[in-house]
Formats: C-alpha cells, structure tokens, sequence
C-alpha cells in the first residue's frame, strides 16, 4: 500500500501573548491510480491540477491529496487558487477561495465527484507565476 | 489593522512510500507575516449546523489550520469569498486528518469561513492568523 506521511509544524514567537509551537503528523493511504508532483507557470487563466481524461472529466475518484506552492518570492506575483467542489454542500463556483503569496503553500483533502469535470485550478493574479505542486489520489 | 511585525514559521514535510515512479521527500518552510491583528487557536466541536471559524468585518488573507481530532465524521471546510455569504466547499478533512490554507475573500469586506460535518459531530483544533498581505 502506498502511503503519504504528511507533517506540519507551526510556531510563532510574538502572535500571540505567549510563545506557540505545534506540530501534527498524518499518514494516508494512497490510490495509486493518479500522483504527480512538478512544476509549472501559469498566466492570468485558470488552469487545471488535476489530470482529465479524453472525455473532460477529472481522473480522480473521490478524494485527492493537494499540494500547491508559489514558487516566487515576496514581490512577485500572487497565486490564485479556485475550487470547484463536487461535494452537493456549498457552491460549486470557481470563486477565489484561496491567494499565495511568494513561498506560501497550502495542503488540502479536495473531494471529487466522481465523473464530473469540478476541478482545482490556479491563475497568476497578474502576469505569469511560478509554481510548485503536487497531488495523489487517496483511497 | 496591523499592529506591528508579528509572524509564525511553518514547515511542511511530505514523505511518500511506493507512490508512483519517484521517492517524494521534501520540506518546505516559510515565515510568513501575521501582523493583521486578530489571530486565534482553539479546540471545538463541528456539527452539520456549521461553526464559524472566521467571521470578521473586513477584506483580506486569513492563514488557517485545521485538524480533525475526531475518530468517525469529516469536516467540510467552507468559504465564502465571493460574497460573503455563498459559500464554497474546498476541502474534506477525515478523522485524524489536517490541512493549511490560506484563504482569502478579496473583495467583499466580511472574511467568513466555517467547518460543518454531513452528519454527527466531530472535535476539532484549528489555528487561524490574519495577515497582512
């Protein structure tokens, strides 16, 4: 079984009134049927992550693990992050529900319906960016 | 608001085994800026009525953590940056699972996010830092 160990440590000296540090620690079971992990430009249209098959529709079956990373630095151009979820809870618009800026990242369980087209997609806010990614198919 | 040069590290460590043709092990980490003025950690319960994480009265980036403590229910995590008012499902989080985001609403001056579950309850710690750029 293939797997994903993922962790996330955060820490702050001065956001809060005391000195905070966590870490957490997951492992998932990966599908195996779609993983990528590279990088790309994009411009100011919206371009897929996730793979698609001849017909249009997404190739992932129900859930995928999504990493996204602007790859630029602090004065470069932000990332705009849609989603469009295939869950029946809230709206399936691809509104801009997420921005990194130069070095920001995000990492997210995305559900897919299985069959349709929904997707997550990146933009440059203006210009070109640069950016890291990485996605696998959970079980 | 900003009220001066706060900030937090975050690190993000992914390591795969057997995943496709290539070894993933990589880690990331960046200091980002949280001088906003408003930021939070707490422990919580989720429920399909929803619980607002993030209600505030102004535009902006808003970092935010969120971890499914729970054994049995997921969290659908939820945003609104349209208009403050329809949301838009990003994510799914299952029992023991977690996930960053750095959720923004642009253009409407009410920055809201909300965790709800399809059925039951589920615990929940989350972190939430406004930010500054």
């Amino acid at each position: 079984m293939a797997t994903l160990k993922y962790t996330i440590a955060i820490s702050s000296d001065d956001a809060f009134p005391q000195a905070v540090a966590f870490s957490r620690t997951s492992t998932l079971d990966i599908d195996g049927d779609s993983s990528a992990i590279g990088e790309r430009e994009v411009g100011t249209t919206l371009e897929s992550i996730l793979p698609t098959t001849d017909t249009g529709t997404v190739a992932i079956e129900s859930r995928a693990f999504i990493y996204i990373k602007n790859d630029g630095g602090s004065t470069d151009n932000k990332l705009i992050v849609t989603v469009q979820d295939g869950d029946s809870d809230g709206s399936s618009s691809d509104a801009d529900v997420m921005q990194l800026s130069g070095g920001d990242q995000v990492c997210f369980m995305y559900k897919h319906e299985d069959g349709s087209a929904k997707d997550v997609q990146v933009k440059s806010d203006t210009g070109t960016a640069y950016f890291s990614y990485a996605f696998c198919e959970l079980t | 608001m900003a009220k001066g040069s706060d900030d937090i590290t975050m690190t993000l460590k992914l390591e795969g085994k057997d995943i496709g043709p290539i070894k993933l092990n990589m880690q990331v980490s960046k200091k980002i800026a949280v001088a906003g003025g408003e930021s939070g950690i707490m422990s919580a319960t989720c429920s399909t009525t929803g619980l607002d994480i993030i209600n505030r009265a102004a535009a902006g980036r808003t970092f935010v953590f969120i971890h499914n403590t729970g054994t049995t229910n997921a969290i659908k995590v939820q945003s609104a940056p349209a208009d403050g008012s329809t949301y838009v499902h990003i994510a799914t989080v299952n029992a023991g699972e977690f996930g960053i985001f750095p959720l923004t609403a642009a253009t409407v001056a009410n920055t809201k996010c909300r965790l709800i579950t399809a059925s039951g309850t589920t615990s929940c710690n989350y972190a939430t830092f406004e930010m500054n750029n």
